[in-house]
């Protein structure tokens, strides 16, 4: 397969090196075949015995595989059949795609056979307005026939070329100087092929005739000279410089055409040898070699070949994209699969974590209620209080009145008395000295007691009565230091006293 | 005609062959061959972007929630100990033979007090307030204040003075199991002695709330 992506270095006068094919010369009757490997001409085989008919290319081309022990792939074929013929058709000055259109018009409507025409077209010197064309006519049934007939013996026709092709060749290989016109004739197995060409390699006209010079001498030297009397129409004096023969029999009927032809007739000196066709065909460029097959038709191993590249380049991206994608969804089916895992472990740490909080509150408020009822429980303060009055008050005095009463934080106290009922009466200021000791008393450990101004008596420390004997000013000095600045005694008509405070 | 070599000229005439329109099979099979390609970017790219990327990304969430929440459950189960829970519990469970349950207990709290009273001649009256409710979430606690008024009578051939007795009817009455918390303390006294006392009392009551359904784990169980 390798070789079909290879180039043909042709064009030479020998086979190039990566050429292996099975080249057929099929001249009407004559089936000859050559068998070439890698540029070298292995063996050869001409089949016995007439060889007629296209529908008999199968055959033929199975027995020329079997004689030639051909190992390759591709079958050339050099025909000259009846319905091969030559047309020179004038074109208008246009190329490209453009003129593959008017010779395709011109192939259908030159046709001298039923059915689509398979062609192949050489240009010839342009005249003074339009272009010639030289057209190659063969049915295409026909050539499907040779296709099929290659395909059923598992080859590939790789070319079906006119004779023509190669006396054009040859050509430029006769004596000729420059510009200098040609007509070379070869014997082609039962007909006559002609070809008239300059030695720069332009080709003006080829034409097959019926008949050898081999049998009609003389009728082919009429054709001859007809040919180059049409050649002269067209070309306007084409300037043949001679007439050359090629092929069985050409020294033998030389001077009989000469005879008959005004233009100097010489055999060619291209040696002529049995196998000549097939093995000359491998020697042409296939750019400048009018290939009945089309383009497609030649490069149909090419296009498989490329399909099945394509095709396994395809399979190779859908193996991929399905390896790719089925990895992916592998992975996403693991994930998922770790996703409803982690969900689940998701849900048991929630529903933990619900537990966890609920016993959290519960613990909570169970150690708030506990920190309430138990944590918070006062002491019997105002019972200690009583007891403590017990040593805090002076020996002189006597606790008439008391409370002490528990507002939101703190205990308000209030305490009121008087004097010892005693034989004599204290002395003036005696009184208030005890009450200050009391309130000093009060005011230190334990229970730190702070005093308070009298209700209802705002900024007057002791009253005095009406009256009545005043407390001197020392006394009010010394209740002050002794108790707080707030602190408040009111002594009344001298046997009477108030505290009130506050604690904590 | 002349005698010269022959030349390496190649013919030079432009050879063209027919056109052939392309086969409905090799469109077909580039179209073929176009959609497959199409078909299988389109699946990979689905694949990965519609299904492995957005599954990834999830689990990745996920994964971040777990680990979070996992933390969270390491702070809650650090926050209580064993040991804590459980004593939070039995003195919990304690709480209860602290408070006035019922009306009961309150007559049984005032004939104990008749009780302590009637040796120390001490005339005891009882009178209850309106109740004052506490602030707790669910454990329905408040105070009863009880106003106790103490008449001290005489006691021939005694050597405990008034003051004493008192004292004495206090300090039991904090010695109570119940909370009963002495919240003011009146006392009115003549030259000699103490002839009447006030004593109110804040009588905590409480009702045991219904145990909600332990927890399926032992909260705080490290």
């Amino acid at each position: 397969m390798g070789s079909l992506f290879s180039k043909r270095a042709v064009g030479g006068h020998v086979i190039p090196h990566n050429v292996t094919t099975l080249c057929v010369s099929w001249l009407n009757n004559q089936f000859k075949a050559v068998a070439v490997h890698r540029g070298r001409v292995e063996s050869s085989w001409e089949r016995p015995g007439e060889s007629d008919g296209a529908g008999n290319f199968e055959k033929f081309l199975r027995e020329a595989v079997k004689e030639t022990g051909y190992r390759g792939h591709t079958v050339s074929l050099v025909l000259a059949h009846p319905r091969l013929v030559q047309q020179l058709v004038d074109a208008p000055p246009v190329k490209g795609m453009a003129l593959l259109k008017v010779i395709q018009r011109q192939a259908e409507h030159q046709k001298v056979f039923p059915g689509e025409a398979a062609w192949a077209s050489q240009t010839s010197p342009y005249g003074k307005v339009l272009q010639r064309v030289l057209l190659h006519l063969f049915p295409r049934v026909l050539l499907n026939q040779f296709i099929q007939g290659a395909r059923a013996n598992g080859l590939h026709l790789a070319s079906v070329l006119p004779p023509s092709a190669m006396l054009h060749h040859q050509i430029t290989q006769l004596p000729l100087e420059k510009g200098d016109v040609a007509l070379l004739v070869a014997e082609t197995g039962g007909s006559t092929t002609l070809v008239i060409g300059r030695s720069d390699g332009q080709i003006l006209l080829a034409r097959t005739l019926t008949g050898t010079w081999n049998e009609e001498a003389e009728r082919v030297a009429l054709d001859l000279n007809r040919t180059i009397l049409f050649a002269n129409q067209q070309y306007g004096n084409a300037g043949i410089k001679g007439v050359w023969l090629f092929g069985p029999g050409a020294e033998e009927s030389c001077k009989i055409l000469q005879s008959q032809i005004q233009f100097p007739v010489s055999v060619s000196p291209v040696a002529y040898e049995p196998y000549y066709w097939a093995t000359e065909a491998l020697k042409l460029s296939p750019d400048f070699t009018p290939n009945i097959l089309s383009r497609q038709l030649q490069k149909a191993p090419q296009r498989r070949a490329l399909a099945a590249m394509v095709a396994v380049c395809t399979l190779l991206v859908l193996a991929a994209s399905l390896t790719a994608s089925g990895y992916f969804l592998k992975e996403a089916k693991l994930e998922e699969a770790t996703i409803k895992a982690l969900s689940a472990q998701a849900t048991r740490l929630q529903a933990r974590e619900r537990d966890l909080l609920v016993s959290d509150a519960e613990l909570s408020r169970k150690k708030q209620v506990i920190k309430l009822i138990l944590g918070e429980r006062p002491p019997p303060t105002p019972a200690w209080f009583l007891a403590y009055l017990s040593e805090a008050v002076p020996s002189d005095l006597v606790v008439t009145n008391f409370q002490l009463k528990r507002v939101e934080d703190h205990y308000r106290l209030s305490i009121s008395g008087t004097v010892q009922q005693v034989a004599k009466p204290p002395p003036p200021g005696a009184i208030a000295e005890s009450v200050a000791l009391l309130k000093s008393r009060l005011s230190g450990s334990p229970f730190h007691v702070r005093m308070l101004q009298a209700r209802g008596r705002p900024g007057s420390e002791i009253e005095e009565p009406d009256g009545e004997g005043k407390v001197p000013t020392w006394l009010n000095r010394v209740a002050n230091a002794l108790g707080t600045k707030s602190a408040r005694a009111r002594t009344l008509v001298q046997d009477r006293f108030e505290i009130e405070g506050e604690m904590r | 005609m002349s005698g010269a070599v022959p030349t390496s000229v190649q013919p030079r005439a432009v050879v063209m062959t027919q056109l052939r329109k392309p086969k409905r099979s090799e469109a077909v099979f580039r179209t073929i061959v176009v959609l497959v390609i199409l078909g299988s970017l389109a699946l990979t790219w689905w694949a990965f972007t519609m299904r492995f990327v957005p599954t990834q990304n999830r689990s990745r969430e996920l994964t971040t929630a777990v680990s979070r929440l996992s933390s969270e459950l390491d702070v809650l189960e650090r926050k209580w100990t064993k040991e804590e829970t459980a004593e939070i519990r039995a003195r919990y469970t304690e709480l209860h033979t602290q408070l006035f349950a019922d009306t009961a207990a309150l007559q049984a709290w005032m004939s104990r007090l008749e009780e302590m009273a009637a040796p120390l001649s001490l005339q005891a009256t009882v009178e209850f307030g309106n109740t004052v409710p506490q602030l707790t979430n669910d454990y329905k606690v408040a105070f009863i204040p009880a106003n106790v008024s103490l008449e001290v009578h005489p006691v021939p051939n005694s050597s405990e003075s008034p003051y004493q007795r008192l004292l004495r009817l206090g300090q039991k009455l904090a010695a109570e199991g119940k909370r009963a918390d002495l919240a003011e303390m009146t006392v009115a006294g003549g030259p000699t002695s103490i002839t009447k006392a006030q004593l109110v009392f804040n009588l905590w009551a409480g009702e045991e709330p219904v145990e909600p359904a332990p927890a399926t784990q032992n909260g705080g169980s490290k």
